[in-house]
């Protein structure tokens, strides 16, 4: 990593290990756009889950804290996150790397 | 704006989610472009950043709030075919692990929010690239606003063809609202393009990517 890559790096690093564990302190409990629409116009009740989910609702299951429980899946989900798009990043650097020769285009 | 289980008919999500699949690999075979070694690790941060950043909703309403998507930000940074990817994974993860958007919606909320999101808030910044950069910073604002809008039009549509609602009610609720949510959507992906391009300069996406 370069210095300013490195730099860029960790504020966003910090940004948002701040977010994904204040989350619930920070965020607004009103219904977002598509929930406020959908109970105006009456297809609220319409929300069926399809499956369960280990975290709904943004919480772990294991602990007495509700502070906790919210930090840690914030947390557990923005290094899943992490992993995700490092690893995408990784398959389309490698497949940059494996065009050769490069078409003029895609140096531009 | 992530559509849950349940809120759209069978033909439509199956539908989506059936045409979710050849788009991601039309994305991964596309994403090569402007990711190099040296930008992984920032690539990898600002997937987990925009995942942590959505949890942050903020009033837009009265009684209602959005939050930030991020679809234009990646795009801008990184190329919208990477973007999209990216996008698709913090959706996967969203879906499966916390309930928040629902799993037969996920193609829907894909197109939504990776593909329609990504590519819409990249093509004000592909103009501005197409005119040497004129006008760049105003692009980069209106692309965060762009994919906000787009984005919640293309949730009414799909809401629309559910039959949940008339669709004029919907375009005009949904991109009421959107409207205005888009406008600190272009705010912070101006500020956070601006600082990851201050830090780290890099060879910006071309216009061509979109072609």
């Amino acid at each position: 990593m370069t210095q300013g890559v490195r730099t860029a790096f960790f504020i966003l690093a910090a940004a948002t290990l701040l977010l994904s564990t204040g989350w619930f302190l920070l965020t607004s409990y009103a219904p977002d756009g598509l929930e406020s629409v959908a109970g105006k116009l009456g297809f609220a009740h319409r929300e069926r889950p399809a499956a369960s989910a280990p975290m709904a609702g943004y919480e772990v299951p294991f602990s007495r804290s509700a502070a906790l429980r919210k930090a840690a899946a914030g947390l557990a989900g923005a290094v899943l996150c992490f992993l995700a798009a490092w690893a995408i990043g990784r398959y389309a650097a490698r497949r940059d790397a494996n065009l050769a020769p490069r078409s003029p285009r895609s140096l531009e | 704006m992530h559509i849950p289980d349940g809120f759209l008919s069978p033909r439509i999500w199956i539908a989506l989610d059936a045409a979710a699949i050849p788009a991601l690999a039309v994305c991964a075979r596309r994403s090569q472009a402007h990711v190099d070694h040296a930008r992984i690790p920032l690539l990898g941060v600002m997937g987990a950043f925009l995942f942590a950043a959505q949890m942050i909703n903020f009033p837009v309403a009265p009684g209602a709030s959005g939050h930030l998507v991020g679809a234009a930000l990646l795009a801008i940074l990184f190329g919208p075919f990477t973007a999209s990817l990216v996008m698709g994974a913090i959706l996967l993860v969203q879906s499966v692990l916390f309930q928040d958007g629902g799993i037969t919606a996920l193609g829907a909320n894909f197109f939504n929010l990776g593909l329609i999101g990504c590519f819409a808030g990249y093509a004000p910044y592909a103009l501005s690239l197409r005119a040497g950069g004129r006008f760049r910073a105003a692009a980069i604002f209106l692309g965060g606003w762009l994919s906000v809008l787009a984005g919640s039009l293309a949730v009414a549509a799909e809401l629309a063809w559910s039959g949940v609602a008339p669709a004029p009610v919907l375009f005009a609720s949904l991109g009421g609202f959107h409207l205005v949510a888009g406008l600190v959507e272009g705010a912070l992906t101006l500020a956070v393009v601006r600082m990851v391009e201050r830090l780290s300069p890099a060879p910006v996406p071309s216009a061509a990517d979109t072609a």
